[in-house]
């Protein structure tokens, strides 16, 4: 489904609670389960200009105790969010990912009363969620066992013979540091924990863990410029 | 799913917060209140006060703190917000007469004391109260901004803890300049200046973990 011209030549300034465009619901979307029946959508979201207007309107209509325009802002900024969580933070896992979208949003809530309605929204909404990224990262990073584990299903098999052929996971790997390579695979390919690592490489368990974070965090950081 | 209900609960949260200025300027005028409380209580206000006060360098000792304090008001505002990194341009105008007027009156009271008086005119007589008397006027001030930012959301704390930090000691130095019988520059400049600087080093060293959210 396409946003036909019809749309855009509606009213696209005036406050989402305003009927009178019954756009085409978005296909996909949702959260319009029942609500395209009601016809009292606002453009949606569509290139990245009417993006930043659209989410400053609903955003504003929103702290006027505007519900549905409040709701449609939440539901829309989520997949913006979740892509930027996941690009600077894949390494932790999806679920983490995850809580880390639950966390900006009920930050996006408490938190509102900080955005200025002469504002552009977006680096408003980026700033929170790249401060909920870093203090995600602060508060796991003792926890270096969960990231590998999550990252494991997009590595090779241990008994596969040269993994490094076409493989995306073994290519990001392969543009490690040689140590922490070598410390990553040796957890992939003979699943050893970290006081195997730790006797393997001379290194206290502390530190083995703090290896492993490092390299996790580094093969994330790898990876999204790989995608990017 | 879990993120549905929990859009749908946060949109039916018509509530608006309060704005973080309004929280913020009401925090400074009780922690002012505490201050001059302990002001009252511990030092009090020098006895030749109406006299000395007449004195444009002495007018001075107390504005070069609220230079400082009221200086920093917008700028720890504008850091409780997301995304302050982009929104800080330079001079708020008058933390930048504070080193102006800093300066000046260094250069006047230089001039005018021979070298063997500068030295006692630095170290003065009334150090030691000083530099217990300006933290424990500087902190109300401190903690009331500090709790206040809390309900903003702070992406720099150590930034935005230092700017409290300052704020806290030129509010503190200001009230102090109201005991202070030290009236040459050569003492007062670089003391409260470093109880400035001091209170926001303290300042920097909380941010972190007061502003967190």
């Amino acid at each position: 489904m396409t946003y036909q011209a019809a749309t855009a030549a509606s009213t696209p300034c005036s406050p989402p609670s305003i009927e009178a465009d019954a756009g085409p619901a978005r296909a996909g979307d949702e959260a319009s389960a029942g609500a395209s029946a009601v016809g009292a959508d606002p453009p949606e979201a569509g290139s990245g200009a009417d993006r930043t207007r659209t989410w400053q309107l609903w955003f504003s209509a929103a702290r006027n105790g505007d519900q549905r325009a409040y709701e449609r802002f939440l539901r829309d900024v989520i997949p913006v969010i979740r892509g930027i969580v996941r690009a600077r933070a894949g390494g932790l896992g999806a679920s983490v990912a995850e809580d880390i979208v639950q966390d900006v949003l009920l930050a996006i809530h408490d938190k509102r009363h900080t955005w200025r309605e002469d504002e552009p929204v977006q680096p408003w909404l980026y700033a929170i969620t790249r401060y909920k990224v870093v203090d995600a990262f602060r508060r796991r990073g003792s926890r270096a066992s969960v990231p590998i584990e999550d990252m494991a299903d997009t590595l090779p098999a241990p008994e596969a013979a040269d993994p490094t052929a076409g493989s995306d996971a073994m290519r990001v790997i392969g543009r490690l540091e040689p140590a922490s390579a070598e410390f990553v695979l040796a957890i992939v390919r003979q699943g050893a924990s970290i006081g195997d690592l730790a006797r393997r490489f001379g290194i206290t368990e502390g530190a083995a863990r703090v290896r492993l974070h490092r390299a996790t965090k580094r093969l994330g950081q790898l990876r999204r410029s790989m995608i990017e | 799913m879990r993120l549905d209900d929990l859009i749908t609960r946060l949109s039916r949260d018509t509530s608006r917060p309060q704005p973080v200025s309004r929280a913020f300027l009401l925090a400074l005028a009780l922690g002012g209140v505490v201050s001059a409380l302990l002001f009252t209580l511990g030092l009090g206000m020098r006895p030749d006060a109406a006299d000395a006060f007449r004195a444009p360098h002495v007018a001075m000792k107390p504005v070069l703190g609220l230079l400082a304090g009221l200086g920093c008001i917008r700028p720890a505002l504008t850091c409780a917000r997301p995304g302050a990194a982009m929104r800080m341009r330079g001079s708020e105008l008058p933390l930048a007469l504070l080193p102006v007027a800093a300066a000046l009156l260094l250069g006047v009271e230089l001039q005018r004391l021979a070298g063997g008086e500068r030295w006692s005119a630095f170290v003065g007589e009334s150090l030691p109260v000083f530099l217990v008397a300006m933290p424990l006027l500087s902190l109300p001030f401190l903690v009331a901004a500090l709790v206040a930012l809390r309900h903003g959301a702070c992406t720099m704390p150590v930034l935005t803890g230092g700017i409290a930090g300052m704020l806290g000691g030129g509010f503190g130095v200001a009230l102090y300049a109201l005991f202070c019988t030290e009236d040459s520059a050569l003492f007062f400049v670089p003391w409260y200046l470093a109880g400035m600087v001091a209170m926001t080093g303290v300042g920097a060293a909380l941010g972190p973990a007061a502003l967190r959210w």
